[in-house]
């Protein structure tokens, strides 16, 4: 039955391979867009991860305060912004958060070797504007970044994450609808031969059996497109985005092996239920 | 050499029976209470005027269609009850001369008749062998090659007959046989049919055709409307 099924559906295939190629081509287009897409969204989720916390805002004090007053002036605003929760920063920590909070002081601090580095306070706020307020108290001689511009950078990652996760969700679904309408119409070219076959005594899985071959070859090929196509496309996105000084992207496994999933079975779904559909009402 | 006459039946075991038969088509009745029993054995002629219901009749007999009300049953088995899965069990034990062929138009001559012997099992050398007899035996082993369209409806018509004789099946249902044949070559397959009979087949043959009829001598079944009208030795 499996050589029957393999044999009648190279036969199938070959009477029009032209039309199979470019079949595959159009199903592994939206595939690997697919792709790209969530290997971007991936590539984006630690800024969407990093919207999801708490605004935070760093505090730089004067170097000169003793123990005694620094830990007096934390008392002191913990008493008057209730809705403010301020955390010391521990010295070991210290020189990797101002990297983090200040880039600009990162040559000071290595030509320094963190001799006086200044203590920090990180302060997590509903409103980190108001904190911005501190730079008037003489004890604080910077505040770190709460601009605008940090908060549109998450919002937009978050937003493009969104976008990026229904795009591929769209293009999976074309993709299926291609696949879908392609199916239907190979079977309604065949529609006659299907019926004849079922006439003269052949099984159902006879009857299928060289369909749903003739349709998983273009998958498999559309697999293999959109797989190559991905990895070169998110390559090409690696070597723009490390120009820039951000991360590569990475080529995720999961997200390979989900487009050769859907190039090899949205095609096969839609030859099944066509198939059973057409078995339904072929002697009504 | 072919049998020019039907094998002569005695009492033998029923392989077709109708029971109060009934088809509808979009509020139509297209046959009305057909009760019909048909040996082992026997060769009948269905006759009848056209729309009388003949090939509606066949349809039945291999599940192409479903009846409205009554009982199909075929070599034991309920025929109008079988689910669709179990379809081919039916089909394979029947061979069908369709009306308008049903080759396989991708298919050569050969390939057509091989490929029903490959859905009884058997390994393709000897499906090929076997088709390649059954086409001999009806003058077209020449044409073994060709694809469908290129043969003449004649032809055509005896590749049809080859695929339903190939698997020797226990009855042959013959819708129109002769429709596309000239006098000699319809005369050629009733003699075929005759020896088909004379093997063990039993032959329901659906025609218009009264020179058919007239040929030989076989119990013959007259549609009129939908309902049986005549059944017995023709003519009448």
């Amino acid at each position: 039955m499996i050589r029957h099924a393999l044999a009648e559906g190279w036969l199938l295939i070959s009477q029009r391979k032209g039309v199979s190629v470019i079949l595959a081509l159009a199903l592994a287009v939206p595939i690997c867009l697919a792709g790209v897409a969530l290997s971007v969204n991936r590539w984006i989720a630690p800024m969407v991860e990093l919207s999801r916390a708490e605004p935070a805002v760093a505090v730089l004090l004067h170097p000169q305060l003793t123990e005694d007053q620094r830990q007096q002036w934390l008392e002191a605003q913990s008493r008057a912004h209730q809705g403010w929760r301020i955390e010391a920063v521990p010295p070991h920590e210290l020189t990797q958060r101002l990297t983090h909070w200040f880039p600009y002081l990162t040559d000071l601090l290595e030509g320094e070797g963190g001799a006086i580095l200044p203590p920090m306070v990180e302060v997590t706020s509903d409103d980190p504007e108001g904190v911005a307020a501190l730079l008037d108290d003489p004890s604080v001689i910077a505040v770190g970044p709460r601009s605008s511009l940090h908060g549109l950078l998450r919002k937009t990652s978050r937003q493009l994450g969104w976008l990026l996760g229904f795009g591929s969700a769209v293009l999976l679904a074309s993709a299926g609808l291609l696949a879908a309408v392609w199916v239907h119409l190979e079977l309604f070219r065949h529609g006659d031969e299907i019926t004849i076959m079922r006439l003269i005594g052949a099984t159902e899985s006879a009857v299928r059996g060289p369909f749903l071959v003739a349709v998983v070859a273009p998958g498999v090929l559309a697999a293999l497109l959109s797989v190559t196509g991905t990895v070169l496309a998110v390559e090409a996105l690696s070597r723009v985005v490390v120009g820039l000084g951000l991360p590569p992207l990475p080529v995720a496994p999961a997200t390979l092996i989900l487009e050769a999933a859907a190039a090899c079975l949205l095609p096969l779904a839609a030859a099944a239920i066509t198939l059973h559909r057409h078995a339904a009402t072929d002697f009504e | 050499m072919p049998n020019p006459e039907p094998r002569a039946t005695g009492a033998a075991d029923e392989l077709i029976r109708l029971s109060n038969l009934c088809k509808d088509y979009d509020h139509r009745r297209v046959l009305r209470g057909i009760d019909l029993h048909v040996d082992a054995g026997e060769f009948v002629f269905l006759t009848g005027p056209s729309g009388a219901g003949k090939s509606t009749l066949l349809k039945l007999l291999y599940a192409a269609e479903r009846p409205t009300s009554g009982e199909v049953w075929v070599a034991g088995h309920r025929v109008d009850e079988l689910p669709r899965h179990r379809l081919h069990e039916l089909r394979r034990r029947v061979g069908v001369i369709f009306q308008d062929f049903k080759l396989l138009k991708r298919k050569t001559v050969l390939d057509n008749v091989t490929f029903v012997l490959r859905f009884h099992g058997l390994p393709p050398a000897e499906a090929q062998r076997r088709a390649y007899n059954v086409l001999k035996r009806l003058g077209l082993h020449h044409r073994h090659s060709a694809y469908p369209e290129s043969l003449s409806g004649g032809e055509q018509q005896r590749v049809a007959i080859a695929r339903a004789l190939a698997y020797q099946p226990r009855l042959i249902l013959a819708d129109e046989p002769t429709g596309n044949l000239d006098a000699e070559l319809a005369s050629e397959l009733l003699s075929l049919l005759c020896d088909i009979n004379y093997q063990g087949a039993t032959v329901l043959v659906a025609t218009h055709d009264h020179s058919l009829l007239e040929s030989i001598p076989a119990r013959t079944v007259v549609l009129h409307q939908g309902a049986l009208s005549y059944d017995g030795s023709w003519p009448p």
